[in-house]
């Protein structure tokens, strides 16, 4: 597998979830790319707007996530080697860290309702509620797929000759993963 | 297969002192912290990317596409800030 990885058709993961890729990371790119020039027109606004947003906050979701990201990665070692208990608890662990950060997220996006901050507010929580909500939605997406493939490996279904949906699915947590550590310094840190 | 989530580990580890210290540094609100912050995120993409998602075991193509990728988001961040 490592050696069909070197063709251009087979990135790890599958050429489809890459096209994914792409097309998401260039999409918040954009959305970054529009968010700071409407920053640079309404700068005190901006800067503003950021106090209301707790940047440690931000800062354990982005700990919790990468976390996450390591275990997940790791389970593509163990079922590759195997050892199904091994990823089969590393997806789990995986599992519970993306939770953590969407209770986290739910938390703060509830803080944020309670003081009456909607997505109206200003161009900046238009941005934010947009953006974190679009990355919201991913995560939840990534939570039903590691879900899957927890049951799937305890099922035996995927193993060391059937990992293939397991490593498209990893890769797709990697997305959720890029995405956030893109967005988050733009929020709540610059 | 260890080597592997050694290497992960490791990189695991740098990328929590690189979020504590982008965090720090925000706080800090030190004048040269908007370009550390932003050359920080970069590095951070790059380390889960190619680490994490195995980008260094694919073709070529893919690893230059996710460079493209990060040299675009610092130019624009450069230039729109």
């Amino acid at each position: 597998m490592n050696e069909q990885h070197k063709s251009i058709y087979y990135p790890p993961g599958g050429i489809l979830i890459w096209f994914l890729i792409i097309l998401e990371i260039f999409t918040f790119l954009g959305g970054i790319m529009v968010f700071l020039n409407y920053r640079t027109e309404e700068l005190s606004l901006f800067q503003e707007a950021q106090q209301q947003l707790n940047p440690l906050i931000g800062t354990i979701n982005t700990i919790v996530l990468i976390i996450s990201g390591y275990f997940i990665a790791n389970s593509i070692h163990f079922i590759k080697n195997n050892e199904n208990k091994k990823a089969a608890r590393s997806i789990l662990i995986s599992l519970l860290l993306g939770v953590t950060f969407l209770i986290i997220k739910s938390a703060e996006y509830y803080a944020k309702m309670e003081q009456g901050i909607g997505l109206s507010d200003n161009t900046f929580f238009t941005f934010y509620w947009m953006m974190t909500g679009f990355h919201f939605i991913h995560v939840l997406f990534g939570i039903g797929l590691l879900s899957y493939m927890y049951i799937g490996i305890n099922k035996n279904t995927y193993h060391s000759e059937n990992y293939f949906d397991v490593e498209s699915s990893a890769t797709y947590w990697h997305l959720c993963d890029l995405i956030w550590i893109l967005i988050f310094p733009i929020f709540y840190l610059i | 297969m260890l080597k592997e989530i050694k290497i992960n580990t490791i990189i695991l580890t740098i990328l929590l002192v690189l979020i504590i210290a982008i965090y720090l540094l925000a706080e800090n609100k030190a004048n040269s912290s908007f370009t550390i912050i932003t050359s920080l995120t970069a590095v951070k993409f790059i380390a889960i990317s190619f680490q994490f998602m195995e980008t260094k075991k694919a073709n070529f193509f893919w690893k230059i596409l996710v460079s493209l990728f990060v040299i675009a988001f610092l130019i624009g961040v450069f230039v729109l800030s």
